[in-house]
């Protein structure tokens, strides 16, 4: 039984973890501003976790702060993805042996993540979406979507647009026709 | 309207008819009316048939298989036809090709990709062919390859004929003369162009806007790209999207400079919205590469994803907004259908498509010899009466399935077992069920990775390496070393029990999740339980007898996140000092408040 219980003791040890958390790298935004963060909660983004591994986790600690090029990592972004790494570095792994995807997807935001998100500054929502999708942050990026889907929820195409400042590109008659071919999203019970 | 929904929803790989019945009747207007599920099978299927035919070299048999497979989806919407990539086509194959497919009256959408190493390479005479018969053609991807032999300049003559041509999408291996392009000069229609052709000449984008009043979006791969095209493509009045990969600039300075900014004063004007524009510059063979990029756009509106971040944020909706949302902007419509994979019919669903346009769903009567059509795309089977158990044979793919008795998966007569490599198993265990049945079908399911079932069977379920997920209803055999590897355990257990028969549990050291519902709590389960389950992040138990002692044993649990216990009776969890445990949700407590 011991065996076994070393056994499962795995890469995912928490205690791990958590210690390495403590280890503080810095980030460099776009925009010049370097921020720390802790080094499980910065791995959340396979864009940094790859370069940690290749570097070498002394490198990074004691050298130059790793650049984050992207135009969509603002200082402001960069501010909010730290937050929520911080606050999210000790979820449980995805466990691939199971169906999860479709009921995490489905799954509502928790309460910490709905005011996270809730941010009123559309320009700052959208450059923390796209810099969490060029850190490769997946949590992050679906919070991001999950969030901007329950805004269009039930809403016209003409309130989606108003809402998100989306250019309509389609002419009066081609929208007729697409509104004409979904009729049935229309019908009353 | 489902074949509506599955035209749209190009990608979808599973339909969920829990609680539907007869699902044939469901899905029968989708396989008559031959639209995209069709095609899906059609598109893996039948590019693996004709390959082995192909592979095979037996030419005859595959027209055969072509001529039939037209005939019996004459209404087919989308079609891509791709050689092997060894075989070559000879004019007559790729004539017999094009005539099969000219039958097709109702395409749309038609990708072709050629190989022809024949002298005679003109494709003018198929082109037309299905120009002249597939009216409702939009988009056409031509591949052409022609083994370095100079492409026949008739060939694309006959594209003026595509009278509804809207999206146009060419690659050419070989140069070609000045003559070949021409015909697309006369494709006025065009709103989307994208050309992969070795040599092009810059004389063929002159005039382009007044060929082009439509186009919005124009790629072009090319070997070698002069600033003067650029010139010519910015007085495109419709551009929005300009791709251009090229290996060599030929004046690479002037490029570098001025036409650029040409290029946007132009276009500006008429409000392009975003120009990705990607240049590998390589100057005679030097890897003096030059990358820029440029993209205009507001901050806080969501043009500024490219279609991959698009897709990815719509795919959080449900299928009713996508629809809804169709019609939001054009990135929209060609990103909102694609991540649907899984759509789930109910029988709410299929009556509201039916109120509105109860024609477009021509039921048709069970036909048992659709099934084998559509079998090979069911992955799940959830309690369906299957009148014709035969059927299941059909289901190659079929990984989760329902039952109620384990008779229903053999055949009465020959007792074969007729599902095979499942992953996903649900029935009720009847005393009467024949233990040989049982036995047959594990051996054949080594795969199940999840079972919900009653208990006589343990001994043989215990045959199954692979259970990650056990729910039993009555009860548990013990002993049973091989379920070490559970990870979710859910038991409801109505007897009263000893000691020693929740014993093995203690030996599932990889559970993540564990429900218990017993009748009395056992004193020494939970004893050490942090060492038996260090995993353990979800416990959910309702049982008599919990004690102050259980509790502390829980709160030793490492990894635990979710307490479940909607039966507790007392103020135990006020007073208890969770928080060290760093729980993130604390369910049933308020159950009782």
């Amino acid at each position: 039984m011991a065996d076994n219980a070393d056994h499962i003791d795995g890469d995912d040890n928490e205690d791990v973890r958590a210690q390495q958390n403590l280890i503080k790298i810095k980030l460099k935004s776009s925009e010049g501003g370097i921020y720390e963060c802790g080094l499980t909660a910065a791995k959340m983004s396979d864009l940094v976790k790859n370069m940690v591994e290749s570097l070498g986790t002394d490198a990074v600690v004691t050298t130059e702060p790793i650049i984050l090029g992207n135009e969509a990592v603002t200082d402001a972004a960069l501010k909010k993805i730290i937050e929520w790494v911080e606050f999210h570095w000790d979820d449980p792994p995805v466990d691939h042996d199971f169906e999860d995807e479709k009921d995490r997807r489905n799954e509502e935001l928790s309460h910490w993540d709905k005011q996270f998100i809730d941010v009123d500054d559309q320009a700052l929502l959208f450059d923390v979406i796209a810099a969490a999708n060029y850190m490769d942050i997946k949590g992050l990026v679906e919070v991001g979507a999950k969030h901007i889907c329950s805004k269009i929820r039930g809403k016209s195409c003409q309130e989606v647009r108003e809402m998100l400042k989306i250019t309509n590109d389609f002419t009066a008659e081609e929208e007729d026709a697409i509104h004409k071919e979904n009729a049935w999203i229309y019908a009353k019970d | 309207m489902l074949a509506t929904i599955a035209i749209k929803c190009t990608n979808i790989e599973i339909i969920d008819c829990r609680g539907m019945e007869p699902i044939s009747q469901i899905l029968s207007p989708i396989v008559s009316i031959g639209c995209p599920l069709v095609v899906l099978y059609l598109r893996q299927d039948f590019r693996t048939t004709i390959g082995k035919q192909f592979a095979k070299d037996y030419p005859d048999d595959c027209m055969d298989l072509l001529s039939a497979f037209v005939a019996q989806n004459l209404s087919l919407k989308s079609v891509e036809v791709m050689s092997d990539e060894w075989r070559h086509e000879n004019h007559e194959s790729v004539t017999e090709i094009c005539g099969q497919l000219s039958r097709l009256t109702q395409l749309r959408d038609l990708t072709l990709h050629l190989r022809v190493k024949d002298e005679n390479n003109s494709l003018s005479e198929s082109l037309r062919t299905i120009g002249l018969n597939c009216k409702q053609l939009q988009r056409l991807t031509l591949r052409l390859d022609s083994y370095r032999l100079p492409i026949n300049g008739q060939t694309l003559d006959s594209l003026k004929s595509y009278h509804k041509l809207k999206r146009l999408d060419l690659t050419l291996f070989e140069s070609n003369d000045d003559i070949l392009l021409e015909p697309l000069k006369l494709c006025h229609r065009l709103t989307h162009l994208t050309l992969d052709i070795w040599e092009m000449k810059t004389k063929f984008f002159i005039n382009c806007e007044k060929h082009w009043p439509r186009l919005q979006y124009l790629s072009i791969k090319a070997l070698t790209l002069t600033p003067e095209w650029l010139s010519h493509i910015a007085r495109l009045p419709a551009l929005q999207t300009l791709v251009i990969h090229s290996l060599l600039w030929a004046n690479k300075d002037a490029v570098k400079d001025h036409v650029f900014e040409d290029l946007f004063s132009i276009n500006m004007a008429q409000h392009i919205k975003h120009t990705k524009t990607s240049l590998e510059t390589t100057d005679d063979g030097n890897e003096d590469k030059d990358t820029q990029q440029s993209q205009i756009y507001a901050k806080d509106s969501l043009d500024r994803f490219g279609d991959d971040l698009c897709a990815l944020i719509v795919s959080y909706l449900s299928l009713e907004d996508r629809f809804r949302c169709e019609c939001v902007s054009k990135q929209f419509q060609r990103t909102v259908f694609e991540s649907v994979v899984d759509i789930t019919l109910s029988d709410e669903f299929i009556k509201r498509l039916s109120k509105e346009k109860r024609r477009a769903i021509e039921m048709v009567a069970i036909n048992n010899q659709l099934l084998p059509t559509f079998g090979p795309l069911i992955t799940r089977i959830d309690n369906i009466y299957l009148k014709d158990k035969q059927l299941l044979t059909h289901c190659h793919r079929l990984s989760q399935l329902s039952i109620n008795s384990l008779s229903e998966v053999f055949d009465s007569t020959s007792r074969q077992l007729l599902a095979k490599n499942l992953q996903k198993f649900e029935f009720v265990y009847e005393l009467t069920d024949n233990k040989e049945q049982l036995s047959a079908f594990v051996a054949h399911n080594q795969s199940i990775k999840s079972v919900d079932t009653l208990p006589e069977m343990c001994g043989q379920l215990s045959r199954l390496t692979q259970l990650r997920e056990l729910r039993l209803s009555f009860g548990v055999k013990d002993g049973e070393n091989s379920l070490s590897e559970l990870k979710r355990l859910r038991l409801v257990l109505y007897m009263p029990i000893d000691q020693q028969l929740l014993e093995p549990l203690k030996l599932c050291h990889r559970l993540t999740h564990l429900t218990l519902s017993l009748r009395q709590m056992s004193d020494k389960l939970l004893d050490n339980c942090g060492k038996h389950w260090p995993r353990l992040q979800y416990l959910s138990i309702s049982a008599n007898g919990m004690t102050r002692e259980c509790l502390d044993h829980i709160s030793r649990l490492p990894a635990l996140k979710m307490l479940c216990n909607p039966s507790i009776e007392n103020p135990l969890y006020n007073e208890y000092p969770f928080i060290a445990n760093d729980l993130k949700s604390f369910d049933g407590f308020a159950i009782h408040i």
